[in-house]
């Protein structure tokens, strides 16, 4: 038997609640209530406060009254003391692990991020911390919106249920739609002068999901976190993974419960042809933004992300010599304005107006307009689009991006962008299945 | 949720489509002399078998190539969405408002104004240092963005019908190649598909304000309701637009934003308008809202340029705003624009 003492309530102790028969009461339970296992050992409230268990017994949810009174049923006298306001404790895990570039799957300290309670608790948010280091000079753009976290995949999966789609994870910056994207990403260092040259430094990104939908974690229940590199890091990547939540000690283990699903397209390198020639075009597999379960999910978000790749101040493109080789920070491109941005290290980026998207369901429903400016689709300050759909069993959409040629045959060279996109749902499993 | 009245496999098929979300877009150029009208047909809302429910427009304005190969050097980048107006209709509904814009007609909102601020960076972009054309940006462009208070129903095949038009506010003129070309305009409108319209529409409602030289007061029609219905007003928006000067020599409108290290910040006293302007707000019977005039860094703060306004505005009924400051718009340095948003109900389509 477990019994935690002295365990308060994150508000403090409720008042005022309305009893059944219509009068005020004074609840103490956040004070003093303790916590016993009932007969069959699923945890009970045990309030020693003087407070009428009797009051308030209509105002809790039934989960609740569930767990005054024992999983098997028995009343006690310990129902109705814990107040309908109740919303738990807040709870904050976190473990983190170093990336490198081309390294294997990678595990955070499993069991810094376990659940440490013998009672349910709820994930609510999910964050990332990304930060790297230079320790040589390297070269940066002066807008400082750099981030590995587009090349940063992350593999979650909870009791064998899945959870994100790809083998080798969902980019972070799909996961997590813009907060402040200002604030994604910052750079810090040293700068020779306040132009294009060479800086030494770090990088921190910071990115945050919110669920829809809390994660119901069972008790010692670990929501399992797998990180991969997805392609080029400049340097190693120290990635922080936290989850924040709440205990719910009022409710019983759930018979189901609804969990994410995250899925992604990433479009191949894109380069920016040429003026005159026809637009670089790629479109999705079936694979790729698919309900792969036999089950409807529902669709609450697209995330729609264009990252490129920075050169090196001592191996610049040449001009109009596209291909690979590149080595500079991954990053994405955080402003609108960045179109056609001519720069004789990144070379021409092409920006909001020639990054184009469609999208259609496997109903054959459009669901993006051909030719959809992506900054448009996914909306510009967040980078996505928050939307409510249900996706048949085996369901799935189908999306086009392409990038244009300048309209002018302006002379850059070549860098190349990466289009990706993000698609968050739900869906209702059982526990334990 | 909307019910569906069709019976059978045609119940079936439409139900299939109910709710599937849904993005129409269109685009187009913009002169001077030329405005561009964008509607159904533009959107591709007629090919649609439902009827539609719009949850939001979104715009990105861009002065493709401003910049070409071996131009000057450029300290400043303008703000493209100083330059452009919109004019919106749902049907026979109007959706935008405005009176004091001479030479250019009523209706047209400043397309900035549409949307809190959100993140600079993001919305019109900038770049620390100066910048040479040929190592710099080519094409500025701005995102804006008109959230619904309440989501527009449209009946089969009727999309909103946009006209925007190039206001070129003189003295500023665009800069570089840009002078000599169209700004590109793309908009995006995103919503859902519905089972049927519903019995009242919330129609979006913009009412635009911006002060001229020698009328720094709103006029009698600025804010005033003609639309026969009650509007019901949740914000003012505010966007500081101010002429620069670059060191190629050309003059246009940029955006004040103190988060933008290129921004120009003029501290000397009386040339910074958000320190300098003060505003006062008046209901139709000549009340204040406030107890005095507000200096206008209290009302729009720099993080949003929005001052919440919840107000109930009746047909016929006005809403002043007094200028009480100094240096706008006389040395038209400074272009501030205003719009009040909110929605009404109307009848039935």
């Amino acid at each position: 038997m477990k019994i935690v003492s002295g365990y308060k309530n994150a508000f403090g102790p409720s008042r005022n609640f309305t009893g059944k028969m219509g009068q005020f009461g004074d609840t103490t339970g956040g004070d003093e209530t303790q916590y016993a296992d009932a007969e069959d050992g699923t945890p009970v409230v045990v309030d020693t406060s003087e407070s009428d268990p009797n009051d308030a017994g209509d105002m809790r949810d039934a989960g609740a009254d569930t767990l005054a009174k024992g999983a098997s049923g028995a009343a006690s006298d310990n129902g109705g003391n814990i107040p309908p306001e109740y919303m738990g404790d807040p709870i904050f895990l976190s473990a983190s692990t170093v990336l490198s570039s081309g390294s294997s799957l990678q595990t955070p300290n499993q069991e810094a991020l376990r659940n440490p309670f013998p009672f349910v608790v709820e994930v609510c948010e999910i964050r990332f911390l990304l930060t790297t280091v230079l320790s040589t000079t390297g070269y940066v753009a002066p807008n400082p919106y750099n981030s590995p976290a587009g090349n940063v995949g992350v593999i979650l999966s909870l009791s064998g249920e899945t959870i994100t789609q790809a083998a080798n994870g969902i980019p972070i910056n799909l996961l997590c739609p813009g907060q402040q994207l200002n604030a994604e990403s910052v750079a810090y260092g040293s700068a020779a002068g306040n132009t294009l040259a060479s800086f030494v430094g770090a990088f921190a990104g910071s990115y945050r999901l919110v669920l829809k939908t809390p994660i119901k974690l069972l008790p010692n229940e670990l929501l399992d976190v797998q990180l991969s590199s997805l392609g080029v890091l400049n340097s190693s990547v120290t990635v922080q993974v936290s989850y924040l939540g709440r205990t719910r000690a009022d409710l019983p283990i759930p018979d189901k419960r609804v969990l994410p699903y995250f899925a992604s397209f990433n479009a191949d390198s894109l380069y920016q042809p040429t003026t005159g020639d026809a637009p670089n075009v790629v479109v999705s597999k079936e694979t790729d933004l698919q309900n792969v379960f036999d089950q409807s999910i529902r669709i609450n978000r697209f995330v729609g992300r264009i990252n490129g790749f920075y050169f090196t101040a001592s191996t610049p493109r040449e001009a109009g010599a596209p291909g690979p080789g590149l080595v500079g920070p991954f990053t994405e491109f955080t402003d609108s304005s960045c179109s056609g941005q001519i720069n004789a290290h990144n070379g021409y980026l092409p920006g909001s107006d020639k990054v184009l998207c469609g999208m259609t369901k496997s109903t054959g429903t459009p669901t993006i307009a051909p030719n959809t400016p992506f900054r448009l689709a996914f909306d510009g300050m967040t980078r996505s689009w928050e939307l409510d759909d249900v996706l048949a069993p085996r369901g799935y959409y189908i999306a086009q991006v392409e990038v244009d040629p300048p309209s002018e045959n302006i002379d850059h060279a070549q860098a190349p962008v990466y289009i990706a996109i993000g698609m968050h749902a739900e869906r209702t499993v059982a526990v334990g299945s | 949720m909307a019910r569906n009245r069709l019976r059978g496999a045609d119940a079936a098929a439409v139900s299939e489509f109910q709710n599937d979300p849904i993005c129409l877009s269109a685009s187009g150029v913009v002169t001077p002399l030329q405005p561009l009208q964008i509607g159904a047909v533009a959107l591709q809302a007629n090919f649609l078998r439902q009827p539609i429910e719009l949850t939001e427009l979104r715009f990105l304005i861009v002065m493709e190539n401003a910049f070409g190969n071996g131009s000057a050097n450029y300290n400043f980048q303008p703000t493209p969405a100083a330059y452009i107006r919109l004019q919106a209709r749902a049907g026979r509904w109007s959706m935008t408002h405005s009176t004091a814009l001479p030479g250019v007609g009523s209706g047209l909102v400043p397309i900035g104004c549409l949307t809190p601020r959100i993140n600079a960076a993001a919305e019109y972009g900038f770049f620390p240092g100066s910048f040479t054309v040929a190592t710099g940006i080519g094409s500025p462009a701005s995102y804006c963005v008109w959230k619904f208070d309440r989501p527009l129903a449209l009946p089969l095949g009727v999309a909103p019908e946009l006209m925007f038009q190039y206001v070129p506010p003189g003295p500023a003129t665009l800069p570089g190649l840009a002078a000599t070309r169209p700004i590109q305009i793309y908009v995006s409108a995103v919503g859902r598909m519905i089972g049927e319209m519903p019995k009242t529409q919330h129609v979006p409602y913009a009412a635009a304000w911006v002060p001229q030289s020698g009328a720094q007061d709103t006029s009698e029609n600025d804010f005033r309701n003609l639309t026969g219905r009650t509007v019901r007003f949740r914000k003012i928006v505010s966007r500081p637009y101010q002429l620069v000067t670059s060191t190629a020599g050309e003059t246009f409108w940029q955006e004040f934003c103190r988060q933008d290290p290129n921004s120009a910040i003029n501290e000397t006293a009386g040339t910074d308008y958000s320190k300098t302007a003060k505003l006062q707000i008046f209901d139709d019977m000549g009340r204040g809202m406030q107890r005095e005039p507000v200096r206008y860094g209290s009302l729009f703060p720099e993080d949003t340029l929005t001052l919440p306004f919840h107000y109930d505005l009746e047909h016929g009924k006005k809403i002043a705003v007094s200028y009480a400051g100094q240096n706008i718009p006389s040395n038209t340095t400074w272009m501030p624009c205003y719009a009040m948003l909110g929605s009404r109900e109307e009848s039935a389509w």
